[in-house]
């Protein structure tokens, strides 16, 4: 894309961005800025970048009783898979992010949060 | 013109202003469930003192999650007893999508400048 860079290293199989962030909003900018350079990585357009962010954020704040969140990018075929688990609390309503993308999964974890994910085209 | 952020330490800044009938509240930086409650007490303070005309000047935001869009909605619930009007000013395509995406779009009346809000 005219005017775009992205690193010339990109993710390989099996390979993850990974951030463990408290569950505490004041957090949550620093969820939006990984999301959004993860994006810039894969060289996924700035509006997709966007709502990844806006989902990244709403998911996060409906996490807020839990311990941690944990968020991964990983890179599966052609596309880039963000995740997001809430470990010690339920997800609150998803219902924007679920808008937003509509492969969005909600899967609890044997420690009793949940994990959810959803993917976009990868470059 | 939406207030600019003079310190990038501060997450959301929010400047009210008068004009006429209308409370106009500057808000520059970023509205997520960190930063919204500060949102939630500016326009409380517009409505306490009886000023039910409400336009809020988003043009300076470069993000707002659902928790902004549920201080405006608990605004525009109040506002709308009193039978005032809440009037939202932006022009960024991270909010229309926020707003699109929660039907809000048809809820608040948006517009892509002050000047317009104000001749409704």
């Amino acid at each position: 894309m005219p005017g775009r860079t992205t690193l010339s290293t990109p993710l390989h199989a099996g390979e993850s961005l990974v951030l463990e962030i408290p569950a505490d909003a004041a957090y949550l900018t620093t969820a939006r800025l990984f999301v959004g350079a993860a994006a810039r990585h894969l060289g996924i357009d700035e509006e997709t970048a966007e709502d990844i962010k806006l989902a990244v954020s709403d998911a996060g704040t409906g996490a807020m009783d839990g311990q941690v969140i944990r968020l991964a990018v990983r890179v599966i075929g052609d596309r880039a898979w963000f995740e997001l688990e809430s470990v010690g609390a339920q997800f609150g309503e998803l219902d924007v992010v679920a808008g937003l993308f509509e492969d969005l999964t909600i899967e609890p974890t044997s420690a009793g949060g949940v994990i959810v994910r959803f993917s976009v085209p990868a470059d | 013109m939406a207030a600019g952020r003079e310190d990038p330490a501060i997450e959301l800044e929010i400047r009210p202003r008068w004009h006429g009938q209308w409370a106009v509240l500057d808000v520059a930086g970023e509205i997520d469930a960190h930063t919204a409650s500060r949102l939630r007490e500016s326009i409380r303070n517009e409505l306490d003192r009886g000023r039910y005309q409400v336009i809020v000047n988003l043009e300076g935001v470069s993000f707002m999650d659902s928790s902004g869009l549920g201080v405006l909605v608990s605004a525009l619930k109040r506002i709308r007893e009193h039978d005032g009007e809440l009037h939202l000013v932006f022009s960024q395509r991270t909010i229309v999508r926020v707003m699109e995406v929660t039907g809000l779009d048809k809820v608040i009346p948006l517009h892509p400048n002050e000047a317009e809000a104000m001749a409704t």
